[in-house]
C-alpha cells in the first residue's frame, strides 16, 4: 500500500514528524505496519511551463508533422510538433529552450524538414510521469498559463510504501493510516466535509436497488445528473499518480481517490445504459457472461455475485466492472454503487478468474460495512463539484443485516500473564482508547471493549492484548528464561553421526530438490510411479522422488561439467512413495553416496593413482554397517537392477528384505549424459541402518598373548567368491583361529588354468591362554588347508 | 724429578691441554689428547708400568697417585666426550631441517552441507534449552497445513506463502508448524519441542528457494509469556552470532499467533552503521514468531483459558548466508563442489 504524505495530511496532522519521515516510518514499523520504502518525489524536469497552443498547421514538407503555434502567457513560439492529440486552444506541457527533460535530455532550436522548432510540446513519460505516454500530455482548461509546470502539477511528495498484513484491512487506506498514526501522536482525525448540490427530484422517482444475494451485505446508491466526463483536474491526477494509479476521466478519477483515501470500493454506472434504470444484486444465471472492463467476456458461476439490471449482468459485484455500462466521454447520467460483499466470496471469484483489483483485494480483508454510506456521500460530493454534475434528493442504503457492535472482555491479569509483565491499568485504557476502541472499566480490574466497526480483526482477548502490545511495544516486555525441561533427546543425533562419518570418509553432502522430472527417471532406467504436483515450478521440477540417486548423478553431471572429475557425493534426504487410495505418501529417509573418478593413493613405496570403482563404495557402506553397534548382518546379493552396471551390482538385505543396493551406474546411461567415466552408486533405507542406536558393550577379551598369522595362497574355480571362502575356513573346527584378510586376487587364465583364479590370505591364530607353540599353530593351519582343497577343491601354491 | 712431581706435571698439562680444547671441542682432538696422556705409550703409562721396578717405599705413593690422576683425566675427558658428542648431534640434527611450508600428507577430507551445519548448530543451541526434536511429513494434508493452524480456506493469509499442491486437499508443506499440530494432538502440555525439516514455497529467486529449510520452536504450558519467548530468541541469537547481537520486535501477523511479531536483529555485517545487505536501516528480518492462537489450541483440544504457549519460525538457509555471507540462495542448492568444499572447517 503506497501512501502520499502531503496527501495523509488532510486527514492527520503530521507535526513534527514531517521534518523527520524515518521517525515516522519506524513508529509505525514497530507498531506492525512495516514501512518498506520512502520515496520523495518531485518533477524530474526543469523549464518546462504550461503553455497553450493556439494554431495549428500542417507542416509544408511532411505529412506527420504539424507546426504549432503556443504562447507561454507573454510570448508565441513555433514550434514543430508529431503528436496527432493535440487541439488547438489545448494547455499542454511546453518545455522552452534550455529545459531539461527527464533522462537529461536538453532542448535546443532545432530545425526539422526546414521549419525552425524552438522548443518542444511534452508527453508524460518525457516529463518522467508514470502513466499514458501517447501523445502529448493535454492539460485540463482550467490550468493557469506561463506557470511552472511543476506547480500545476502539485506532484512533489514523500509516497511510504507499507507492508500491511492480511488481518489489517482497515489500514488500506489514507483515513486508516490517519487512525493508527493518531493513536501515537495525540492528534484528532480530520474529516473531509462535504457539500452535495441536489435536484429537486428523489432518487427513488429514477431508480431501485434489491438485492437477492446473501453475500452482498449492504448496497448504497447515488444518482448525479448532468454529469460532464472531462480531464480531471491536475490536483487529483497527481494524487492518483502518486499511489500508482493511472488517471482516466474525472469520474473514474473519484471512485478510486475515495477508495484509497477511505478504503471504500466504489463504482460507477453509466445509469443511462442500465436497461430498466435498476439493480439487482443477484446470483448468476446458468451460463450467464459478461463482458468486464478489460474487454474479456467472462464466464459467471454460482458463487459469483452479480451486480444486473433488469436484462442483463453489468458487474462482476467486488470485482470488476461491467465493459458495456462502464462511463465514457458522453455519459451524462451515473449510478455511484458503494457497497460490502462477503470475503470469502469475493476471492473465491477472484481467484477462479485470476483476476485481483484494489476493490477485490479490500473486500476480501473486509472492508468496514458501516463505511459504505460516507464513502458513496464523499464520492458524490466530489463528482459534482468536478463535473459539474447535481444529485437527486437522498440515497438508496440496503442494508439486510446490520452489523452488531462486538464487545469483548478484557482481564488486566490476562494481559499480564500473557505479556509477562505488568501494565497499569490507565495505560492499557489509554492505549486502546487512542485505537478507537470504548472501553469500560469493571470493578475487578477489567474492561468491557467495544471494538469500533473498521477493526474486524479483533475477535478475542488475545487481539486486545496484541493490540495494547503494539502500542507499549516489544521493548518493554522484559526477557525472561525457561523452566529447566524434562528431558531432552537425541533422535536428530544419529542421522547427524551418519553425515559426520561421511564427511570424514571425504564425502560432501549435497542438498537437491525433493523434485525431480519423470524424463530423468526414466533416463535412469527408474521403474515405479512417481505423483507429479499440480503446480509444479517447472517441468524439470515436476515431480517428488521415489528415489535419491537421479539428483546426485545430475550434480555429478553439473560438477563434471566443470571439470571436477573426482568427487565423492552423498545426500541424506526423504523419499516419496504414492500409494493408490491414501491421500499422504510414505515418507522414506534415504542415503544415497556417488563416487566417481580416481584417487591419489600414497603407500610406504610408492604414489599412484586408482580409479575409484564398486569396491571402494561397498568399503564404506562395510564401514556404516560394521560401525552401527548391534546392527544384525547385512547379506549382500547379485541383483538385476536395470540401471546398474549388469556384472557390478549388489543389493543389500537386512534380515530378508531389500533395504538398498550398490553398483555401477549402467554405461549406457552414462554414454547417454556424456560421462566417460565409472561411477558407482548406493542407496539405502535410513530406517533399519540408524534405528539400531543402542551403545554397544566393548569386548575385553583381549589376549596379551602374540597372535601368529600364516599366509597362504591358492587357485581356484572362478566361480567360488570371496564369501564361500570365508565361510569354509570359518567352519573348521578350531579353538587357535581369530581370523582372516583377503591380500591378492589373480587373474590370469593362462597360467592358472582355464575358469581359475589364484586368492591369497593371511589368516590369524592366537589363543587368550598362553602363548601359541609351533606345532598347535600348524596343526589348527593344516585343518584349514585341509578343507579348502577338499571342499573348495583348492589346489594349494604356497 | 721425582716420579710423583712428573705425575703432578702431567695432570697439570693435561688439564690445561683439555681446557683449550675450547667449548666447541671436536672429538677426533680428544682422541688425540686422550692417546698422547692415557694410552699405552703415555707417559703416565709408562710410570705406572715402571712400579714394581721401583723402591719399596717409593710403590704405594707413586701408585696412588698414579692412578688418582689417571682417573681424574679420565672424568675429565669422557665428561667432554659427552659435550663434543651432544655438540655433533646437535649438529646433525640442524642439518636434518625441513621444509616445513612444504604441503602435509592428508586423506582428503569431506564436509558437509552449509545448511545441515547450520541446523545443526541452531539446534544445539535449542536442546540446550530443553527444545525436543519432532519430525513430521513433508506431503502434508489442507488441514494439518492450514486448516489447524487458523488459516481457514479462502482466506487472504494464505496469500502470505505460495503454495504447492499434490491435489485440492494436499499440499506440499510450507511450514514445519504441521508438525507442532501432530505434536499437541499427541501429548498433553507442557510441551516444548523444535521441529526441523524442509518447506516448500511455489517461488524462486535470489532470496527464494521452492524448497528451504526451516526451524520452528514450540513451547506451551501454563503461564508460558511474551517475556519468555523475548528470553529465548535473545539468547539463540547472542549464541548464534555474537553477544553484542541485538534484537527488534516488531508487531506482525501470522494466522497461527497473537500476539505475532518478526524479529529483527542488528545487521551482522555492518553492527549498525549501515550497509547494503540492511539496506541502510541496520536491521535484519530473520524471525517469526508469537504466542499461540487460541483457535490453535482449540483445533488439538488444549483449554486455552488453562495454557498459553509461545512460537517462533525461522528460515535456515537465510541465517546460514548471514552467518557465512552467502549473497544468493541458489549458491545452497547448486552443489557445485568448488563451493562446498569450503565448508570442510571442523
Amino acid at each position: 500500500m503506497k501512501i502520499s504524505l502531503s496527501w495523509l495530511e488532510n486527514y492527520v496532522s503530521l507535526g513534527a514528524f514531517k521534518k523527520n519521515i524515518p521517525f515516522l516510518s519506524e513508529k509505525l514499523t514497530l507498531r506492525g505496519i512495516e514501512v518498506s520504502s520512502i520515496e520523495h518525489i518531485q518533477a524530474s524536469s526543469s523549464g518546462v511551463v504550461v503553455g497553450q497552443i493556439l494554431k495549428i498547421e500542417k507542416h509544408p514538407h511532411a505529412d506527420r508533422l504539424s507546426v504549432c503555434e503556443v504562447t507561454d502567457g507573454k510570448t508565441k513560439y513555433q514550434i514543430v510538433c508529431g503528436a496527432h492529440n493535440i487541439q488547438e486552444k489545448n494547455k499542454v506541457p511546453f518545455a522552452k529552450l534550455g529545459a531539461i527533460l527527464s533522462g537529461n535530455f536538453e532542448i535546443k532550436k532545432a530545425k526539422l524538414r526546414g521549419i525552425e522548432s524552438s522548443g518542444m510540446l511534452c508527453s508524460q513519460k518525457e516529463l518522467g510521469l508514470p502513466g499514458d505516454s501517447e501523445g502529448i500530455f493535454i492539460l485540463p482548461d482550467e490550468t493557469q498559463v506561463g506557470i511552472p509546470f511543476e506547480n500545476a502539477l502539485q506532484c512533489e511528495d514523500t509516497i511510504l510504501t507499507c507492508e500491511v498484513t492480511p488481518n489489517r484491512g482497515d489500514c488500506l487506506s489514507h483515513l486508516g493510516m490517519a487512525r493508527e498514526i493518531v493513536a501515537f501522536s495525540k492528534k484528532k482525525v480530520i474529516v473531509p466535509k462535504i457539500k452535495i448540490p441536489v435536484l429537486p427530484k428523489t432518487i427513488k422517482t429514477v431508480t431501485s436497488i434489491r438485492i437477492q444475494h446473501e453475500k452482498c451485505l449492504r448496497y448504497a446508491g447515488v444518482v448525479l445528473e448532468d454529469v460532464r466526463v472531462k480531464p480531471s483536474p491536475l490536483w487529483l491526477q497527481s494524487r492518483l499518480r502518486s499511489v500508482g494509479l493511472k488517471p482516466i476521466n474525472n469520474i473514474v478519477d473519484v471512485t478510486n481517490f475515495v477508495l484509497m483515501e477511505l478504503g471504500q470500493p466504489l463504482h460507477a454506472f453509466d445509469f443511462d445504459k442500465l436497461s430498466g434504470q435498476k439493480i439487482i444484486v443477484r446470483k448468476p444465471k446458468k451460463g450467464e457472461k459478461i463482458k468486464t472492463l478489460d474487454g474479456v467476456l467472462r464466464d459467471l458461476e454460482a458463487e459469483d455475485i452479480v451486480i444486473a439490471d433488469s436484462e442483463k449482468a453489468v458487474a462482476i459485484g467486488g470485482v470488476m466492472g461491467g465493459f458495456e455500462s462502464q462511463v465514457t466521454p458522453s455519459t451524462q447520467r451515473i449510478l455511484i454503487e458503494s457497497a460490502c460483499f462477503d470475503p470469502v466470496s469475493i476471492r473465491k471469484t477472484s481467484k477462479r478468474l485470476k483476476l485481483q483489483s484494489e476493490s477485490s483485494y479490500r473486500f476480501e480483508r473486509e472492508i468496514d460495512s458501516e463505511g459504505v454510506v460516507p464513502a458513496l456521500h464523499r464520492a458524490a460530493a466530489l463528482m459534482c463539484d468536478l463535473s459539474g454534475a447535481k444529485a437527486c434528493k437522498g440515497f438508496i442504503d440496503i442494508y439486510p443485516v446490520k452489523r452488531k457492535i462486538r464487545k469483548i472482555k478484557l482481564i488486566k491479569e490476562n494481559v499480564d500473564l500473557l505479556l509477562g509483565e505488568s501494565f497499569s491499568s490507565q495505560s492499557i485504557e489509554e492505549h486502546l482508547s487512542a485505537l478507537g476502541f470504548k472501553l469500560k472499566k469493571n470493578k475487578n480490574q477489567s474492561f468491557d471493549v467495544e471494538v469500533p466497526s473498521y477493526r474486524n480483526d479483533i475477535y478475542c482477548e488475545a487481539d486486545l492484548i496484541e493490540e495494547v502490545l503494539r502500542c507499549i511495544g516489544f521493548d518493554k516486555i522484559p526477557s525472561a528464561f525457561l523452566p529447566s525441561p524434562e528431558k531432552i533427546n537425541d533422535a536428530h543425533y544419529h542421522v547427524f553421526k551418519l553425515k559426520k562419518f561421511l564427511a570424514a570418509k571425504g564425502f560432501f553432502e549435497v542438498m537437491n530438490f525433493s523434485f525431480i522430472s519423470p524424463k530423468l527417471l526414466e533416463e535412469c532406467n527408474v521403474e515405479g510411479e512417481t505423483r507429479a504436483l499440480l503446480n509444479p515450478i517447472s517441468e524439470e521440477f515436476s515431480d517428488l522422488r521415489p528415489v535419491l540417486f537421479p539428483s546426485l548423478i545430475k550434480t555429478l553431471l553439473y560438477n563434471y561439467n566443470r571439470n571436477i572429475k573426482t568427487m565423492r557425493l552423498f545426500e541424506i534426504r526423504k523419499t516419496f512413495h504414492f500409494k493408490k487410495g491414501e491421500k499422504l505418501p510414505i515418507e522414506e529417509p534415504h542415503f544415497s553416496l556417488l563416487v566417481s573418478g580416481e584417487e591419489k593413493v600414497v603407500t610406504p613405496w610408492k604414489e599412484f593413482k586408482t580409479k575409484y570403482d564398486f569396491f571402494d563404495l561397498k568399503g564404506v557402506l562395510e564401514g556404516i554397517f560394521e560401525n552401527s553397534p548391534h546392527l544384525p548382518k547385512i547379506e549382500w546379493e547379485f541383483s538385476k537392477k536395470p540401471f546398474l552396471h549388469p556384472g557390478k551390482q549388489a543389493i543389500l538385505l537386512f534380515e530378508g528384505e531389500e533395504i538398498g543396493f550398490i553398483g555401477e551406474v549402467h554405461p549406457h546411461i552414462l554414454e547417454k549424459k556424456g560421462i566417460e567415466q565409472a561411477v558407482i552408486i548406493a542407496e539405502v533405507k535410513c530406517k533399519p541402518i540408524l534405528s539400531y542406536k543402542e551403545h554397544k558393550q566393548p569386548d575385553f577379551h583381549i589376549s596379551k598373548y602374540p597372535p601368529v598369522f600364516r599366509d597362504i595362497s591358492f587357485v581356484v574355480s572362478k566361480e567360488i567368491t570371496h564369501e564361500k571362502v570365508i565361510e569354509c575356513i570359518t567352519n573348521v573346527n578350531n579353538n587357535y583361529f581369530q581370523n582372516c584378510e583377503l591380500f591378492d586376487v589373480y587373474h590370469d587364465e593362462k597360467h592358472l588354468g582355464q575358469g581359475k583364479k589364484s586368492l591369497a590370505y593371511r589368516l590369524y591364530y592366537q589363543s587368550l591362554e598362553h602363548t601359541l607353540t609351533y606345532e598347535e599353530v600348524e596343526k589348527a593351519h593344516n585343518e584349514i588347508l585341509k578343507a579348502l582343497t577338499e571342499k573348495l577343491f583348492a589346489s594349494i601354491r604356497v | 724429578m721425582s716420579h710423583l712431581s712428573k705425575i703432578e706435571e702431567i695432570r697439570t698439562k693435561a688439564f690445561s691441554e683439555i681446557e683449550s680444547l675450547g667449548s666447541y671441542p671436536e672429538l677426533q682432538e680428544i682422541e688425540v689428547i686422550r692417546v698422547r696422556y692415557l694410552g699405552r705409550k703415555s707417559e703416565l703409562t709408562e710410570i705406572l708400568r715402571s712400579i714394581p721396578s721401583l723402591p719399596q717405599d717409593e710403590r704405594a705413593p707413586v701408585g696412588k697417585m698414579g692412578n688418582l690422576v689417571r682417573k681424574q683425566i679420565e672424568d675429565h675427558l669422557n665428561a667432554i666426550i659427552e659435550k663434543a658428542k651432544k655438540l655433533e648431534q646437535d649438529q646433525k640434527l640442524h642439518q636434518e631441517k625441513i621444509d616445513i611450508t612444504v604441503p602435509g600428507k592428508r586423506i582428503e577430507e569431506g564436509g558437509l552441507h552449509p545448511t545441515t551445519l547450520t541446523a545443526q548448530r541452531m539446534i544445539e543451541i535449542f536442546t540446550k534449552m530443553g527444545f525436543d526434536i519432532e519430525y513430521g511429513p513433508e506431503v502434508e494434508t489442507d488441514y494439518y497445513n492450514f486448516e489447524a493452524l487458523n488459516v481457514p480456506k479462502h482466506h487472504p493469509s494464505r496469500d502470505m506463502q505460495d503454495t504447492f499442491y499434490m491435489s485440492d486437499d494436499t499440499v506440499l508443506r510450507t511450514h514445519t508448524s504441521p508438525v507442532q499440530i501432530r505434536t499437541m494432538e499427541k501429548m498433553k502440555p507442557p510441551v516444548r519441542i523444535l521441529s526441523p525439516g524442509f518447506v516448500y514455497r511455489h517461488d524462486q529467486d535470489i532470496s527464494h528457494s521452492p524448497m528451504f529449510f526451516q526451524i520452528e520452536g514450540l513451547y506451551v504450558d501454563k503461564n508460558v509469556s511474551c517475556a519468555q519467548l523475548k528470553g529465548v530468541l535473545t539468547e539463540f541469537f547472542k549464541n548464534f552470532f555474537s553477544e553484542e547481537t541485538r534484537l527488534r520486535f516488531r508487531p506482525s501477523f501470522f494466522p497461527f499467533t497473537e500476539p505475532s511479531a518478526e524479529v529483527d536483529i542488528s545487521c551482522v555485517v555492518c553492527k549498525q552503521k549501515g550497509c547494503r545487505l540492511c539496506k541502510n536501516t541496520g536491521w535484519l528480518e530473520v524471525l517469526g514468531c508469537g504466542m499461540v492462537h487460541r483457535n490453535v489450541f482449540k483445533a488439538v483440544g488444549y483449554d486455552p483459558k488453562k495454557y498459553t504457549g509461545f512460537a517462533f519460525g525461522v528460515g535456515i538457509e537465510r541465517l546460514a548466508m548471514l552467518k557465512y555471507g552467502i549473497s544468493d540462495m541458489r549458491l545452497l542448492f547448486e552443489n557445485d563442489l568448488r563451493f562446498l568444499k569450503q565448508f570442510r572447517t571442523l
